[in-house]
């Protein structure tokens, strides 16, 4: 059984030839379980087919963080790698919009402020 | 479709000098754009069908300013998920003498080319021909029958059939 940590120290070349290897491994598994000529551990079938998804996992996220690196200043990023959040957040205003003023607004609300006024004892 | 309306002839007045005949001219032409349409000569297509065909316009490729998805996904499908495993039943020890044959369990979206190329790359036999079905539970069954005499059996006491 591999370790996530010792793969994610590998690069993609290295992690493909891996993942070639541990399927090359299941392929004969299986043809073993088939023709039940000799007794075998079936829980290796288990461990080699979890041993494939650690290696994609590993794959996909390196290729993920590499693409989120190549597009952070770009104009417009793919949509998986935009803010998930809600599709309803998503449609609202920005912060930024939402507080946007006019400058007449700006202008009136320096030159004529919300006075408070106290009555003095 | 059809014509553009016409507007009713004008007469068009021009200052004979020398000077303004140019601007005029430009004036005068601009004007009867405006009241007569483009199509100054006046022509227009002649329909020979009594059916109107949308016409092909100027179809211009994608030019995206942002991919939909960034990164494209390790697949699945590699030289191993097509063969799954072999059949060692009766039936298939008696293709294997007698027919040169070896039976397999095969991804159900693969195909005979598929099959034929993954197999040669895996096990390095000629192969005369592949023949498939799908089982009644939904998977399918590859005969694949190879080149050579008892290629069958070599191959299949090599893979652990026998």
């Amino acid at each position: 059984m591999v370790k996530a940590s010792v793969l994610r120290k590998k690069n993609e070349e290295q992690l493909n030839k891996d993942l070639e290897e541990f399927r090359k491994n299941l392929a004969e598994l299986k043809f073993n379980k088939a023709s039940a000529s000799q007794q075998m551990k079936v829980s290796k079938l288990r461990t080699v087919r979890k041993d494939i998804a650690r290696v994609l996992t590993v794959l996909n996220t390196m290729k993920k963080d590499e693409a989120r690196e190549k597009y952070a200043k770009a104009k417009y990023q793919p949509l998986d790698l935009r803010a998930k959040k809600t599709r309803k957040i998503r449609r609202k205003m920005t912060r930024h919009q939402r507080r946007a003023t006019t400058l007449k607004e700006r202008k009136r609300a320096e030159n004529f402020p919300q006075r408070t006024f106290a009555v003095m004892q | 479709m059809g014509r553009p309306p016409r507007a009713p002839k004008r007469v068009y007045k021009k200052k004979a000098t020398e000077e303004n005949k140019e601007g005029d001219n430009k004036a005068a032409k601009a004007k009867a754009v405006l009241t007569r349409g483009r199509f100054l000569k006046g022509k227009h297509k002649v329909w020979t069908t009594a059916t109107f065909r949308r016409p092909k316009t100027l179809a211009q490729a994608r030019t995206p300013k942002y991919l939909r998805h960034s990164t494209l996904k390790a697949g699945t499908v590699n030289k191993y998920s097509v063969i799954e495993y072999p059949l060692v039943g009766e039936s298939a020890s008696k293709l294997m003498e007698d027919q040169n044959t070896l039976v397999f369990i095969v991804n159900l979206k693969s195909t005979k080319p598929d099959i034929k190329r993954t197999f040669k790359e895996r096990f390095n036999v000629d192969i005369r021909k592949v023949n498939t079905l799908i089982r009644p539970d939904g998977k399918k069954k590859a005969f694949i029958t190879l080149k050579g005499e008892q290629a069958a059996v070599e191959l299949g006491s090599k893979i652990g059939i026998i």
